[in-house]
C-alpha cells in the first residue's frame, strides 16, 4: 500500500502521542496506587464502591454508638454494684438492730448508720455520666431521678423510656436502665394491712400485723379475688376468716385457723401466701383459765385487705390563707383509677368555695381534670375530686389562690429509699418497756428485711440486664469489625491498583515509546531527496 | 515536421511534468491536496506516403489523482469522529464532577447521616446538634455548587454552539463561492484542480463542525445537513444560528435560516460534527443528570422535613423544617417555562410536587386546548400523559406533580415546558438555625401506672397521624389536638374467657368509645399473653375544650399505634402523654436515620425504587458508564478516521520519494529531449555547412 509522506508523519506523531499519554497515565497510577479515579474508569466497579462506602459509613456509626452505649452501661453497672454493696450493709445493720436485747439508744445508733447508707444510695441513684446527664432518668436525663418530698418519701422524677440506638444492620439496643426498672418496681412485701373493726376502742389484747407476702405466686393467684377479708377471733385458740362474699375460707389458713392462747408469743398465721404475725397481750387475770382467755380474745375482728393508695397533700408555702387539708382518702376507686392524674395533682381554689383539680405541674394552658364546690356536713368540710375526698380544716376558710399538691402513692411497690426511711422511723421510735410498741417494731423490721431483699433482687436483675446488653454489644462489635474488614478489602480491590501489574505495564509502555522514537528517527532520514542531493 | 519541433514538444512535456512534480513537492503539507499528474498523448501523425510518422507529444491533461468514494468516506468519518470527540470531552467533564469526592455528594451525604446518628445517641448534646446543622448547610451548599457547575457546563455548550455556527456559516460561504468559481473555470473545459481540492477540504472542515452530506449537481456541490435540510445549494447558502429555544430559553437550539428569511429549528435532527456531539451530550447526559440530581435534592428535602415535623424538639415545641419547603411559592413558580409566543398576559404555571416518590427525571410539555383544559406530553419520547382541566379540585397529580395557573388567562395553543426537578438542586437551602429546633424526640411517651400489679407491657406509642409541612392548617389542628387532648389513659379491665377488655380515657376520665362502621360503640379487647397491635384514635379538642371539626363538621381525631403484650391485671393503667422539653428520647431521630436506607426515590417502578444515596450512586455510575462508552467510541472513531485518511492518502497523498524518483526520470527525459534538439541542430548545421 502506498504511504504518502504526510501520512507517514501523521501516523508516527499520532502513535507517539498515544503511547506517551499511556505512559503518563500509567505513571500516575504507579505513583498514586489508585486505578479508579473517576467512574468512567470502571463504571460497574464505581457503583459497587459507592455502595461499599455507604455500608462503611453505617458500620462506623454502629461502632461509635456501641462505644458510647458501652460507656453508659459501664457507669450504670458500677453504680448498681455500689448500690448492691450499700444494701448489703443495710441488711446487716437491720439484722443487728432487730435483736430484742438492744436499748432505744442502741437502736438510734443503727438509725444513724441507716441514714448514712440511705444518703449514699440516693447519691448513687442520681449518678451522672461524663456530659452531666443522669444515668437512671430514662429520657428525662436533665432532672435528678430521685428527690425527697416534704413528707419524707422519695419520688421518682424520671420516666420509663429506654433510649435505643442502632448497633448493627436492623439491630437496635437499649443504652440505659431506667430508675423505674431498677428501683421503682421492687415489690412491696407488706402491701396488705389489717384494721381493727371490733371492739371500737383498741384494748391492745390482740395485735395482728399487716401481713408480709411470703409466697408471691400464691398471693397473686388467690388473695386479690376475695378481699377484703374479715378475720374474727372466735376464741383464744381459733380464728375464722371470711372473704368479701361472706364465704368461710378458714380452711386455707395455717393449721385451719388454730392459734395458741399463750400470751406474748409471736405467732404466725399464714393465709393465701400471706404471713400475719399475731400477738396476744393477755393480763394475768385473762390467763387464769381458758374461759377467761376466750372471753378476752373473742369478739376481736379485723379487716384484712390490700392497702389502698395513700393520698398525701402538702400546703403550698405561698398560700394566702393558712387552711390545711387534714385528711385525704380514696372514696371512689373507679373514678380514682380513671381520672386521677398520673404523676401528681394540684388542688387549687378559685374562690373560698370553688376548687379545681389540675395535673401537676400547672402551666399556662392547663385545664382542670375536675372541678367542684365545698360541701359541709356534720363531719366537716369536704372537697371531692377524681374519686378522692379531701377534708378541709374548717377555720379559717380557704381563699382564692390557695394551692395544695396532692400525691398518690401506691403500695404495690416500694423503692429502697422509702424502705430505709420506714426502717429509720421504726428504729428512732422509743419502744423500751412497751410490749405493743415492740411488736409493732418487730413487724416493721420484718417488713424492712423483706423489702430490702426485694429491692436488692430488683437491682440485681437490672445489673444482669446491663450485662446482657453489654455482651450483645460485644458480639455485635465482632460482627461489625469483620464486616468492615471485608468491606475495605473489596473496596480496595476495586480502587487500588496492583503495583506489580502497573509497573510491568509501565515498563512495557516505556519500551514501546523508546522503540517508536527509534523507528521515527531512522525512517525520517530515509528520504530519496537526501540521497539525491 | 522538423526534428526541432519534435524535440521541443518533448521538452515542453518534460518541463510541464517537472513543474507538476515541483507543485506536488511544494504542496506536500497542504491539507486536502491531491497529487497531480501530467498526461501526454502523441501529436497528430503525418502521412508520408509509405506510412505514418509521429510528430511528437502533446500534453493532454493535468489530472489530479483522486477517488471520490474514498473522499466521501473521509468526510463522513470526520463527522463521526468530531461528534464522538466533542461528546467524550463534555462527558468526561460531567463524570469527574459527579464522582470526585471533593465535588460529589456521596461523602457529604454520608456525613449528614452520621451526624444525625450522633444526635440519636445523645439527643441532649448541644454540640452534636450544632455540628448537624453545619453538616446540613454543607450538604445543601454542595447540591447548589454541583447544580451551578452543571448549569455552567450548559452555558458552555450554548456558547460553543454559537461559535460553531459562525464557523459553519464562514465555510458555507466559502463553498458557495468555490462552486461559482469552479463552474466558471470548468466552462473552458479544463478541470480546476486546486479549486476542487479546496472545495473538498472546505467540506471536510464543515464535517468537523456538523455532519454534512454532499450531492454533486452539475459540477456544484449541494450540501445538506440534518435530515436533508439544504445548507449550500449552487451559489447560495443558508445561515446557521444558535439561539435560545422558544420552549426553553436556557437551552440553545440550532436554526437554519434561508436567504429569504424563512427559518426552521433543526436541533432535533442535527447529527455529526461537534455540533451534533454537543447536542447529543446535552440530551443524553447533561439534562438527565441535572434532573436526577434535582430529584435527589427534592426527595431528601421532602422526606427529612416531613419526618422532622413529626417530632418534638429540645424546647418542647413541635418540629419544624430543616430545609426550605419544596412547595414554597418561590420554588413552585420556577418549575415551568412559558413558550415564546404564548398569548399576552398568559403568565406561567405553578408546579406543586404532591409525591416526591413518583417523580421521574423527564421534562413535560403542557399544551392548552382551551382556557382551562390541557394536554400533557412526556419528553423526550413525547408519550401522551392524558388530558386534564385546571378547574378540577383537588388538582390531578401527574407523575407526582400537579399544575395551577399563576398569571392572567390562557387560551388554546398556549404551551409550557414543565421541568419539575431540574432546578431543585440549585434551590435547596438549609433554613433551620437553632440547634434546639431539631426534633429528635417522638411526640408521645407512655408510662406505666405506679400501682400496676400485673405484668402487662405497652410499647412506646407511635403517632400515625401525619403533620405535613405542606398543610399548615391541618398540622396546626393536629398540634392543638395533641397538646389539649392528652394525657390519655389506658385502663385495663377483667379477663373473661381469655379475653381482656380495656378502656381508653381522656384527661378528665371520660371514656373514649371505639366505634364500628355504623357508629355503634364496641368494646376494646386484647388477648393476654400475646402481642396485640392496637391503633387508638383520640378525638381532638382545642384549648377551651371545644372539639376541633373538619370541613364537614365531624370531629377530627389523631391516632397512635401501640403493641400490648403480657398479662395486665385489672385496674392497671398506662398513660400516654406529650413528650416534654429537654427529653433525651431519640425515636424521631432514629426515624430520620431510616431514610439512609429507606427506598424513597422512584417508588412507582416495579423494583420498589432506591434510597437517596442509591439514587445518587445510580446517577454517578450511569454518567460514568456513558463517559466510558464515550471514551471508547472516541477511540474507535479515531481509528476509523485514521484508516479512512490512510486510504485516501495512499491514493491522493504526495510521497516525496516517489516525486524524487519522478524528478530524476523527467530530468532524464528533458536531457534526452534536449539532445534531440541538439541532434536536429547538428543536422541543420551539417546541411548548411555542406552547401
Amino acid at each position: 500500500m502506498r504511504i504518502s509522506t504526510a501520512q507517514f508523519y501523521e501516523t508516527s506523531t499520532a502513535n507517539y502521542t498515544r503511547i506517551y499519554a499511556n505512559v503518563v497515565a500509567t505513571g500516575n497510577e504507579v505513583s498514586s496506587q489508585v486505578k479508579l479515579n473517576t467512574a468512567s474508569d470502571d463504571p460497574v466497579g464505581a457503583a459497587r464502591v459507592l455502595q461499599l462506602a455507604q455500608q462503611s459509613s453505617m458500620l462506623g456509626q454502629y461502632t461509635s454508638n456501641i462505644n458510647s452505649a458501652t460507656n453508659n452501661l459501664n457507669q450504670t453497672e458500677a453504680a448498681l454494684t455500689a448500690i448492691q454493696t450499700a444494701v448489703g450493709s443495710a441488711q446487716q445493720a437491720i439484722l443487728g438492730a432487730s435483736n430484742g436485747t438492744l436499748t432505744d439508744a442502741d437502736r438510734k445508733g443503727y438509725a444513724s448508720t441507716l441514714t448514712q447508707l440511705q444518703g449514699t444510695i440516693l447519691g448513687l441513684m442520681n449518678s451522672k455520666d461524663a456530659s452531666g446527664q443522669y444515668l437512671f432518668g430514662g429520657s428525662k436525663s436533665g432532672t435528678p431521678p430521685y428527690s425527697q418530698n416534704a413528707d419524707g418519701t422519695f419520688s421518682y422524677n424520671g420516666d420509663q423510656s429506654s433510649i435505643n440506638v442502632a448497633i448493627g444492620n436492623n439491630l437496635t439496643s437499649a443504652t440505659n436502665i431506667t430508675g423505674w426498672d431498677a428501683f421503682e418496681k421492687a415489690i412491696n412485701t407488706t402491701r396488705t394491712s389489717t384494721t381493727l373493726t371490733a371492739p371500737a376502742a383498741d384494748d391492745g389484747k390482740v395485735k395482728l400485723s399487716g401481713g408480709q407476702v411470703s409466697d408471691s405466686n400464691k398471693f397473686n393467684a388467690s388473695f386479690n379475688n376475695g378481699q377484703p377479708y374479715t378475720v374474727s377471733f372466735v376464741s383464744s385458740t381459733q380464728v375464722r376468716i371470711t372473704d368479701a362474699g361472706g364465704n368461710d375460707v378458714t380452711s386455707e389458713a395455717s393449721q385451719g385457723g388454730k392459734i395458741s392462747s399463750a400470751s406474748g408469743t409471736n405467732q404466725t398465721l399464714s393465709f393465701r401466701g400471706l404471713d400475719l404475725s399475731l400477738n396476744l397481750n393477755l393480763s394475768t387475770a385473762d390467763q387464769a383459765s381458758g374461759a377467761a382467755s376466750d372471753a378476752a380474745v373473742a369478739g376481736h375482728t379485723f379487716k384484712l385487705a390490700a392497702t389502698p393508695d395513700t393520698i398525701t397533700t402538702a400546703r403550698s408555702p405561698g398560700n394566702p390563707s393558712t387552711t390545711n387539708v387534714s385528711a385525704s382518702v380514696v372514696t371512689d376507686q373507679a373514678a380514682y383509677n380513671s381520672a386521677f392524674p398520673q404523676g401528681g395533682a394540684i388542688l387549687k381554689f378559685s374562690s373560698p368555695t370553688a376548687y379545681d383539680l389540675y395535673q401537676s405541674p400547672i402551666t399556662a394552658g392547663s385545664k382542670p381534670v375536675s372541678s367542684g364546690t365545698l360541701t359541709t356536713n356534720a363531719n366537716g368540710t369536704f372537697a371531692t375530686a377524681a374519686g378522692v375526698t379531701f377534708t378541709i380544716n374548717g377555720t379559717p376558710t380557704p381563699l382564692a389562690g390557695d394551692q395544695f399538691s396532692v400525691q398518690g402513692s401506691a403500695h404495690q411497690t416500694q423503692n429502697l429509699l422509702d424502705t430505709l426511711s420506714s426502717a429509720i422511723t421504726a428504729l428512732s421510735a422509743p419502744v423500751d418497756g412497751n410490749p405493743q410498741a415492740q411488736q409493732t417494731f418487730q413487724a416493721a423490721m420484718g417488713s424492712a428485711i423483706g423489702n430490702l431483699q426485694s429491692g436488692l433482687n430488683q437491682a440485681s436483675d437490672a445489673r444482669s440486664q446491663v450485662g446482657v446488653l453489654g455482651k450483645a454489644m460485644e458480639d455485635q462489635t465482632t460482627t461489625n469489625t469483620s464486616l468492615q474488614a471485608n468491606n475495605s478489602n473489596e473496596s480496595n480491590s476495586i480502587t487500588q491498583s496492583n503495583p506489580v501489574d502497573a509497573i510491568g505495564r509501565l515498563t512495557l509502555q516505556q519500551t514501546m515509546l523508546q522503540a517508536s522514537q527509534m523507528v521515527f528517527t531512522q525512517l525520517s532520514q530515509l528520504n530519496l531527496f537526501n540521497k539525491l542531493g | 515536421m522538423s526534428l526541432i519541433s519534435i524535440g521541443l514538444s518533448g521538452l515542453t512535456a518534460s518541463s510541464a511534468a517537472i513543474n507538476t512534480i515541483g507543485n506536488n513537492t511544494a504542496n506536500v503539507d497542504t491539507a486536502g491536496y491531491s497529487r497531480q499528474q501530467v498526461m501526454t498523448t502523441t501529436s497528430a501523425q503525418q502521412n508520408i506516403g509509405v506510412g505514418f510518422i509521429g510528430t511528437g507529444t502533446t500534453l493532454s491533461d493535468v489530472r489530479r489523482i483522486y477517488n471520490s468514494y474514498l473522499d466521501s468516506q473521509l468526510q463522513s468519518t470526520t463527522g463521526l469522529d468530531a461528534d464522538a470527540t466533542a461528546y467524550a470531552a463534555q462527558a468526561t467533564k460531567t463524570d469527574s464532577l459527579l464522582s470526585d469526592t471533593s465535588t460529589g455528594i456521596t461523602a457529604v451525604l454520608a456525613k449528614f447521616f452520621t451526624q444525625m446518628q450522633a444526635i440519636s445517641t445523645t439527643a441532649t448534646d448541644s454540640s452534636a446538634r450544632s455540628q448537624f446543622l453545619t453538616g446540613a448547610a454543607a450538604l445543601s451548599a454542595r447540591f447548589n455548587s454541583m447544580s451551578a457547575q452543571l448549569t455552567s457546563q450548559n452555558s458552555d455548550v450554548n456558547t460553543q454552539l454559537g461559535s460553531l455556527s459562525t464557523q459553519v456559516n464562514a465555510l458555507s460561504k466559502t463553498i458557495a463561492s468555490l462552486n461559482q468559481q469552479i463552474n466558471q473555470a470548468s466552462g473552458s473545459g479544463a478541470t480546476p484542480n486546486s479549486l476542487l481540492d479546496s472545495r473538498n477540504e472546505a467540506v471536510r472542515q464543515l464535517n468537523t463542525l456538523v455532519g454534512a452530506k454532499v450531492t454533486e449537481n452539475n459540477g456544484s456541490y449541494d450540501i445538506t445537513i440534518g435530515s436533508g435540510q439544504s445548507l449550500v445549494s449552487g451559489n447560495t447558502y443558508n445561515t446557521l444560528s444558535a439561539v435560545p429555544s422558544t420552549t426553553d430559553p436556557t437551552q440553545y437550539s440550532v436554526k437554519l435560516t434561508s436567504a429569504q428569511g424563512v427559518s426552521s429549528d433543526i436541533t432535533s435532527v442535527t447529527t455529526g460534527g461537534a455540533i451534533g456531539g454537543l447536542l447529543r451530550f446535552r440530551d443524553d447526559i447533561l439534562t438527565p443528570a441535572a434532573n436526577q440530581l434535582g430529584r435527589v435534592a427534592l426527595v431528601l428535602s421532602d422526606q427529612v422535613n416531613t419526618q422532622l415535623n413529626q417530632g418534638v424538639d429540645s424546647n418542647g415545641n413541635f418540629g419544624s423544617n430543616l430545609f426550605n419547603s419544596i412547595n414554597a411559592p418561590d420554588q413552585i413558580s420556577q418549575r415551568s417555562v412559558a413558550k415564546v409566543g404564548n398569548s399576552a398576559n398568559s403568565g406561567n404555571l405553578d408546579v406543586t410536587i404532591a409525591d416526591t416518590g413518583k417523580l421521574t427525571t423527564n421534562d413535560y410539555q403542557v399544551t392548552f386546548t382551551s382556557a382551562t383544559g390541557y394536554n400533557v406530553r412526556r419528553l423526550p419520547d413525547g408519550s401522551d400523559m392524558g388530558t386534564y382541566d385546571l378547574a378540577t379540585k383537588p388538582p390531578p397529580v401527574i407523575d407526582g406533580f400537579s399544575l395551577a395557573l399563576n398569571g392572567g388567562g390562557l387560551s388554546a395553543g398556549d404551551s409550557f415546558k414543565v421541568t419539575p426537578t431540574r432546578n431543585a438542586a440549585a434551590g435547596i437551602q438549609t433554613v433551620m438555625t437553632d440547634p434546639k429546633a431539631i426534633a429528635a424526640a417522638a411526640p408521645l411517651t407512655s408510662t406505666a401506672g405506679s400501682s400496676n400489679s400485673g405484668k402487662g407491657i405497652m410499647t412506646q406509642p407511635n403517632l400515625t397521624t401525619v403533620m405535613s409541612p405542606y398543610d399548615p392548617a391541618g398540622s396546626a389542628d393536629v398540634q392543638k389536638g395533641l397538646t389539649n387532648s392528652t394525657p390519655v389513659k389506658v385502663l385495663f379491665g377483667a379477663v373473661t374467657n381469655g379475653v381482656q377488655t380495656y378502656q381508653v380515657l381522656d384527661s378528665k376520665g371520660n371514656v373514649i368509645p371505639l366505634l364500628d362502621a355504623s357508629g355503634n360503640s364496641i368494646p376494646r379487647t386484647m388477648v393476654p399473653g400475646q402481642n396485640n397491635d392496637a391503633s387508638i384514635s383520640v378525638p381532638m379538642v382545642d384549648a377551651s375544650g371545644n372539639p376541633i371539626n373538619d370541613a364537614t363538621g365531624k370531629q377530627k381525631t389523631f391516632s397512635f399505634s401501640v403493641s400490648i403484650s403480657g398479662t395486665p391485671a385489672a385496674n392497671d393503667t398506662f398513660t400516654v402523654a406529650l413528650t416534654g422539653a429537654g427529653s433525651a428520647d431519640n425515636r424521631n431521630a432514629n426515624s430520620v436515620m431510616d431514610l439512609q436506607t429507606k427506598q424513597t426515590v422512584d417508588v412507582s417502578t416495579a423494583n420498589n425504587g432506591s434510597s437517596i444515596s442509591g439514587a445518587y450512586g445510580n446517577l454517578v455510575s450511569t454518567v460514568g458508564s456513558q463517559a466510558a462508552q464515550a471514551k471508547s467510541d472516541s477511540t474507535m472513531t479515531d481509528t476509523v478516521l485514521a484508516n479512512a485518511k490512510a486510504a485516501r492518502d495512499s491514493v491522493s497523498g504526495v510521497d516525496l520519494n516517489e516525486e524524487a524518483a519522478n524528478l530524476t526520470k523527467y530530468q532524464q527525459y528533458y536531457t534526452a529531449s534536449s539532445q534531440i534538439i541538439k541532434a536536429a541542430q547538428a543536422i541543420f548545421s551539417t546541411l548548411i555547412n555542406s552547401l
